[in-house]
């Protein structure tokens, strides 16, 4: 059958009006095989690898983009959890080795290059517990590095110990990086249930079970979606609003795969090395752009604002949609694939959290049905380590005991209080300081060993 | 004339609606039949010109692109949009146009033979569409295939 006119239009008025793009192409990269017998040569094999395997990324992203008239917002890469690679370096090291990865990134043009990670849900080596001790002095002296530690999983519970080393390095990266706002923090998420082919930063890492180099997607459409629920008008009912979103979802999700698997050939193509297409990621990626806004559907689903009554259930609808849409549509979903909520990067959520309408307590609710968890908070820089510490508890226990991914990026956002603001420009957007609850909880951040695996666990 | 030619000239003159003078309307018509010229003698022979495109397969080595153009209602934008494709020496396959409150969009499938810089034809169709008002996207065919022809 012919295109209808009206099918040309509605894609055309996705890319040219409701700010539809993909938001990323990410390129995950193995670095097995590159540790050496010291620190620079491995670090010289680390640099050489993202170098070769990388080289064409962008130029091959930008070359679909140019022939479908789809914007790629980012091109990235992600590595092996960069702990596994250098296990053995000193902190001091772990920071040159950032600094190393910048410099590459920056080479190859990527927009970002993530996995400076530690994997630690069980226990941490020496070489773990250096990366997380570089963290913020790697954070404040690269660009595009971003990092991640995952401190628990269902399967293996949650690990105390790391949990407050994070929440002190979280600290850490909020002061090294004080007068541009705890940028730092912005760059790092904690995870429970963490994912190896998550093609989004700053959480993304290239897992141990992936093959040699794969291509991974992140869509992005809250503004598609958004048009969709809003035609549909106030009587609808939630069926209807369901197969409004699942039909917009799936189109996209269409988009999302068609560009990356084009990525993938035109990569493997220009690099002489097959790169596989990995997965699409099916989440909802906002941006801070009008009408590019998680927060602006859930309004238009009929909520006055974010953090009403009836928010969560609105965010679980709209994710079983996005869901059962992008499903259909890509050949391997992976990654997130849920709805996001950063705070920062949705104008929506930024107002609504301005005005107070929006807990990070409700914040927490909405986590435990979606994709990831607190996302782009801007809380007091006073906030003591012990406080962070149990908000990431919270966090994980969601995760690890729904046996999904639940995910921590919280900036502390140095000499700034309730009222005031943390501005990071660009996708990063800004948020307003949010107020945390101070009620005292050291003991129990303190106590150290791990949280056992919940009997949902014990499936064999 | 042959059916098919009468029939691209009464969708020209619908389309342009009261700014369809004979000299307009012969002067896209032109453009499109000269598309069809071959642009090298071993090239396939192109699919018969219909009311609509051909869901077929574009002819060997040939890129299916479909263009959008929208703006304030002007005269000579769709001349302007298919005299570049003819020089680019693509084969027009399809056009519809809308005009709705002053505003216009045209769609237009055409294929473009093997080797045609793609980038630069996007480039001359969206320069001379702004010249005159209008936005002009080119955008390979498989991704309205992709969303709408699962």
């Amino acid at each position: 059958m012919p295109l209808s006119l009206t099918e040309v239009l509605e894609t055309v008025r996705m890319t040219e009006a409701d700010a539809f793009d993909i938001r990323t192409v990410t390129l995950g990269i193995s670095l097995r095989g590159c540790a050496s017998r010291d620190a620079e040569s491995t670090r010289r094999n680390v640099v050489d690898r993202v170098r070769r395997v990388a080289e064409h990324h962008v130029a091959a992203a930008e070359e679909v983009e140019r022939l479908y008239g789809v914007r790629i917002a980012n091109k990235r890469v992600s590595i092996t959890p960069a702990a596994l690679v250098a296990d053995g370096f000193s902190p001091a090291d772990f920071v040159r080795l950032a600094e190393a990865l910048d410099g590459a990134a920056a080479e190859v043009g990527v927009d970002y290059l993530a996995g400076f990670s530690a994997l630690v849900e069980k226990g941490a080596t020496p070489g773990d517990a250096a990366l997380i001790e570089a963290l913020p002095e790697a954070l404040a002296a690269t660009e595009r590095v971003c990092a991640s530690v995952a401190c628990g999983s269902t399967a293996a519970g949650i690990n105390a110990d790391a949990v407050l080393s994070v929440a002190r390095a979280i600290k850490g990266m909020a002061a090294r990086t004080a007068e541009r706002d705890s940028i730092g923090c912005a760059k790092f998420v904690a995870f429970c249930n963490a994912v190896g082919d998550n093609p989004f930063v700053a959480g993304a890492f290239h897992g141990p079970s992936e093959p040699g180099a794969a291509l991974n997607v992140g869509i992005s459409g809250p503004g598609v979606v958004l048009r969709a629920i809003e035609a549909l008008g106030p009587e609808a009912d939630f069926g209807a609003v369901t197969d409004a979103i699942k039909t917009m979802a799936f189109k996209i999700t269409r988009a999302g795969e068609l560009v990356g698997r084009r990525v993938a050939e035109r990569l493997s193509e220009r690099s002489g090395a097959r790169v596989p297409f990995g997965v699409v990621d099916i989440s909802l990626a906002p941006t801070p752009a009008d009408r590019d806004s998680v927060g602006d559907v859930l309004r238009a689903m009929g909520l006055v604002d974010v953090g009403a009554p009836g928010t969560t259930a609105a965010l679980a609808m709209l994710n079983e949609a996005v869901k059962r849409g992008g499903l259909m549509a890509a050949r391997h979903v992976g990654g997130l694939s849920g709805a996001f909520m950063p705070v920062s990067e949705d104008q929506a959520m930024i107002d609504a959290a301005a005005s107070g309408h929006l807990t990070l307590e409700k914040l927490e609710a909405m986590s435990a049905i979606c994709s990831v968890g607190l996302d782009m908070v801007a809380i007091p820089g006073d906030t003591s380590a012990e406080t962070i510490a149990g908000i990431l508890f919270d966090e994980f226990a969601i995760g690890m005991i729904n046996d999904k991914t639940t995910a921590v990026r919280i900036i502390p956002v140095a000499g700034k209080g309730v009222g005031e603001w943390a501005d990071y420009g660009g996708l990063l957007g800004r948020a307003p300081v949010m107020p945390v609850s101070g009620v005292g909880n050291a003991v129990f951040a303190r106590r150290g060993g791990r949280i056992p695996a919940p009997i949902r666990a014990l499936t064999n | 004339m042959s059916a098919d030619v009468r029939a691209l000239i009464d969708r020209i003159a619908s389309a342009l609606g009261p700014e369809a003078t004979p000299e307009r309307v012969e002067r896209v018509a032109r453009a499109v039949l000269d598309a069809r010229a071959p642009a090298e003698p071993a090239r396939a022979p192109a699919p018969s010109r219909r009311a609509h495109a051909d869901v077929s397969s574009p002819p060997d080595g040939a890129t299916r692109v479909v263009v959008t153009a929208y703006g304030e209602d002007q005269p000579g934008v769709l001349a302007a949009i298919t005299a570049e494709l003819s020089a680019a020496g693509a084969n027009v396959l399809d056009v519809s146009q809308k005009v709705l409150q002053g505003y216009f969009t045209v769609v237009l499938v055409a294929d473009l033979a093997a080797g045609t810089d793609l980038g630069a034809v996007r480039q001359t169709l969206q320069s001379r569409g702004e010249a005159m008002g209008a936005r002009v996207l080119l955008q390979h065919e498989e991704l309205f295939q992709a969303m709408h022809r699962p």
